[in-house]
């Protein structure tokens, strides 16, 4: 790490050293992996990693959660939130994430009061600041925390500072909700949700790394880097994949011709851009966590 | 009376002594010699001792020795007929009280034995004590043992904690869950867990002799299965399929009458099921973690303890350690609830003067980086922190006409206006963690000079902490004030002032700190914290979707990202503020075809912007 990252890294911690006693919400991603190592730190058994269990957040990363708050010897909980009961987010309208987050601050909220916790803390960053979030609303009406927004820390300077940390997370892919793989308008299903997980887990294992499924109901289109669309598009392959996403369900499987906008998802792009860049002619970057 | 013991080989001498002494109401044995005499002083009672030196088969010089061993505190008198000084010298060496010399006169006999007897008492007396004291130190231990055990029962979830770390570290495991077998029900519930779902955490109960646990702690015997879906001990119900369990590990914690608890651990990191050696690995933490536990005497030791009494002491530790944990709890609420109260203080202070709106936080997030930058440590980062954000807070004595007057003070009006740092400094005095803040927030206007107030401290007796925070809160004046007098002070003009009074009004060093830091870092923290640029509030009602929708729309939020180093192939677009006329400059790259929308960075404003490759250049700054 590099003086600069050293110091905002001893801000960060003193903030958290400030605080004493905190809830670290901890999705597993590369931003609340960062703050929940600094928290243990600076704060020790005071600090408690809450991980959401919800049916939009695949199984794989809610075991990868576990997995990384034992790494970092994190005492750690999952909390099942209930979004699913609210109609709001049901309807799924373009400000979906500020009612997932209410729901879950909410719950972050009434643990912190019960156990004694003097803040929850999040994993929103500089480069957050800019985009389109609406899930930072419901996160400033709780009051929550953003120390890294407060240690000025950008997304890049979070993916140095935690390779130099040793962090796995350091170039973990961005890694939205399946929600998100919902267009907007679309109501929200467990039933879908599982539907997609098992899509993009058979893609997965056809050795694709960058990927979504979009869900239209029965309808699925597939986005890959566009480096690997021909790989995909292989006689073979591309009728194994799509028989096998009939058979979780979809009817119509589409392949996206302009396949997946990987730039914003490359670390080492973010970190040659400070995160800014890393947004595409699209629009601002996805949703997180 | 005492009992008198004469060991003599002449039957004259035995007879003498027997006389003379039962005449004074001594009980009297008799012995011809030493092995004699031995047999006598190991049945006990015996008192003093008459002891003739020369014996056939045992000098009484030699037997001396065994006496003091049956009884130490036995007093001997020697009987010599060869009273030389040397002899007498040996026999008191080796811890003779006395010695006659024969043939004796009853007096100097009564004389000795009652000296001998008295000498007895007084060790009999002090043997008496020292029981009685031992006791009491008995008591006490007990006590302290049953402080030691309060004590543990406060560590017990502590320690618990740690186990349940320590083994997940150790062993490369996810889920750790340490379950103890409660007194009143005999269920057992979960203690200490990492990797579980909350919901499990506060409610599960397995009762002995159900489940995979249930069945450990019944058993008494560990159990390993590598696959949960093949094994034919478990029910099909007991399978987890919820968290992917598929090998597993349950051992007991073994006490002295039987189980109290067991451990569970699912989960490898590694994805390989658990080999004997793992539950080998976790047997040793089970019997470390049971013996730290019957130290806790949180189970049979309790048991053992007779009855009632200890099961008050029990309850009432629990009441203790849920008090201790209560209090925890309730300190670190308290806390937050002083500082909450306090930072609202500090909120409805800034509320009535436009300019120092968000000045506190500001000062506070900009001293911290100075802070990092000049070396503080986090713990210093930490006080600086707190006493950032409540620098001010004295302010809040002094009257609405004084605050928003700005510079433009009488002298009395100044008097008033510079008593703010006592103020605050009098308002966190009570309370008691904020000690280390107080001293900060009365030298935050102390200048490096000795020229400020109230203490006119100069250089190094300024804290600093204090030091750094004039800095950011000069700082953020200069650079707030250009707001209202119609001026533009860019970050240099405020730094080159801040060189400029640095090693006058200012900490140099502190200063220095500052000039490092990034600009646009400087300048990214106003825009984040800039009144009405709170990102989240200022977007709502904009519907923008961000870039994972299937479907963007156009015309998206920018971000109005500080310009990037010159050079470094990003073309960037200036910018101009219509609201707040900040100046600023926005990446090209972001801008799409169709034009954008970009907030101010200042005041959060959001005005168009078209990309460069198709519209006439925007304002130039």
């Amino acid at each position: 790490m590099d003086a600069n990252l050293q110091a905002k890294y001893r801000v960060l911690t003193g903030r958290l050293g400030a605080l004493g006693r905190i809830l670290v919400a901890f999705s597993g991603g590369v931003d609340s992996t960062f703050v929940l190592k600094a928290a243990v730190e600076a704060c020790g058994p005071g600090a408690l990693a809450v991980t959401a269990v919800s049916p939009a957040v695949p199984a794989r990363e809610q075991e990868e959660a576990v997995a990384l708050a034992a790494l970092l010897q994190a005492r750690h909980r999952l909390l099942p939130t209930a979004e699913m009961d609210d109609a709001n987010y049901v309807a799924n309208p373009t400000n979906r994430c500020y009612f997932c987050k209410r729901e879950l601050h909410v719950h972050l909220g009434r643990l912190a009061a019960a156990e004694g916790y003097a803040a929850v803390v999040d994993g929103v960053n500089r480069d957050d600041l800019h985009d389109w979030r609406p899930g930072r609303q419901a996160a400033a009406e709780r009051g929550v925390v953003s120390p890294l927004v407060e240690a000025d820390f950008t997304k890049a300077e979070i993916r140095a500072a935690s390779q130099a940390l040793g962090l796995p997370t350091w170039d973990k892919p961005a890694m939205p909700c399946l929600a998100s793989r919902f267009p907007y308008g679309t109501p929200i299903t467990v039933e879908g949700l599982r539907r997609v997980e098992r899509a993009e887990a058979i893609l997965r294992e056809h050795g694709f790394r960058e990927l979504r499924v979009r869900h239209f109901g029965e309808a699925a289109r597939i986005e890959v880097a566009p480096a690997e669309l021909p790989r995909l598009l292989e006689p073979n392959r591309g009728a194994a994949v799509a028989a096998a996403l009939r058979a979780v369900g979809y009817r119509t499987v589409a392949v996206d011709p302009e396949g997946f906008r990987s730039g914003k998802l490359n670390a080492h792009l973010v970190a040659g851009t400070r995160g800014a860049a890393a947004r595409t002619a699209g629009g601002a970057a996805e949703p997180r966590e | 009376m005492e009992t008198i013991l004469v060991i003599d080989d002449e039957l004259f001498m035995r007879r003498l002594c027997d006389d003379m002494l039962a005449l004074r109401g001594f009980k009297v044995l008799t012995a011809e010699n030493a092995k004699e005499g031995l047999a006598r002083l190991e049945k006990g009672g015996i008192d003093v001792v008459l002891l003739d030196i020369m014996m056939p088969d045992l000098t009484g010089i030699e037997f001396l020795p065994v006496i003091k061993k049956t009884d130490p505190s036995i007093s001997v008198i020697i009987m010599t007929a060869y009273a030389s000084l040397e002899t007498a010298i040996e026999a008191l060496k080796k811890g003779a009280y006395d010695y006659i010399r024969k043939p004796f006169r009853p007096h100097e006999l009564y004389h000795a034995v009652d000296k001998a007897t008295g000498r007895r008492r007084v060790e009999l007396e002090n043997r008496r004590l020292l029981h009685a004291l031992q006791g009491k130190v008995k008591e006490l231990t007990t006590l302290n043992r049953v402080g030691k055990f309060i004590h543990s029962l406060l560590e017990v979830d502590r320690l618990l904690e740690q186990v349940v770390l320590s083994i997940a570290a150790v062993m490369g495991v996810e889920i750790v869950s340490i379950m103890l077998v409660e007194g009143e029900t005999g269920d057992m519930t979960i203690r200490a867990a990492t990797g579980l779902p909350e919901e499990v955490v506060t409610t599960t109960r397995q009762k002995v002799g159900n489940g995979i646990a249930g069945w450990v702690a019944e058993k008494g015997e560990p159990l390993l299965i590598q696959d949960i879906e093949k094994d034919s001990r478990i029910s099909k119900r007991a399978s987890d399929a919820k968290y992917r369990t598929k090998s597993l590990l349950s051992v007991p914690l073994l006490g002295r009458d039987g189980a109290l608890g067991v451990i569970n651990v699912n989960r490898k990191s590694s994805g390989e099921t658990f080999t004997e050696h793992d539950l080998e690995l976790l047997t040793t933490f089970s019997s470390q973690t049971a013996v730290a536990l019957e130290n806790a005497a949180l189970h049979s030791r309790v048991r053992d303890f007779n009855g009632a009494v200890e099961e008050k002491v029990r309850q009432a530790t629990a009441e203790l350690a849920q008090q201790n944990t209560d209090l925890d709890r309730a300190n670190a609420v308290l806390r937050e609830n002083y500082l909450h109260t306090l930072g609202s203080l500090v909120a409805t202070l800034e509320a009535r003067d436009g300019y120092t709106r968000n000045h506190s936080e500001r000062v506070t997030r900009l001293a911290a980086l100075i802070a990092a930058e000049v070396g503080f440590s986090e713990a210093q980062i930490s006080t600086l922190w707190v006493a950032g954000m409540l620098h001010d807070l004295g302010k809040v004595g002094v009257p609405d006409e004084i605050l928003n007057n700005g510079d433009r003070l009488s002298p009395e009006q100044r008097l008033v206006m510079e008593r703010h740092p006592e103020i605050g400094a009098r308002i966190v005095e009570p309370i008691p963690f904020l000690q280390g803040v107080k001293e900060v927030i009365l030298q935050h206007e102390e200048r490096h000079d000795g020229s400020g107030y109230p203490r006119k401290l100069k250089g190094e007796a300024i804290l600093p902490e204090a030091r750094v925070l004039a800095v950011a809160d000069t700082y953020d004046a200069m650079i707030s004030r250009r707001q209202y007098q119609g001026r533009i002070l860019s970050h240099q003009d405020v730094v080159a002032e801040l060189q400029r009074v640095a090693g006058s009004q200012l900490d140099p060093e502190s200063v220095t700190g500052l000039c490092r830091l990034d600009q646009a870092m400087v300048e990214a923290l106003y825009a984040g914290v800039a009144p009405g640029s709170e990102p989240s509030r200022g977007l709502t009602g904009v519907q923008e979707p961000p870039d994972e929708a299937p479907e963007p729309l156009p015309s998206p939020e920018v971000a109005a990202a500080p310009a990037p180093p010159s050079g470094n192939g990003q073309e960037t677009v200036p910018c101009r503020c219509s609201n707040c006329q900040a100046a600023f400059r926005v990446r090209a790259a972001v801008i799409p075809a169709g034009g954008a929308r970009i907030r101010c960075p200042r005041c959060g404003q959001a005005i168009p912007v078209r990309s460069p490759l198709e519209a006439p250049a925007p304002l130039p700054s």
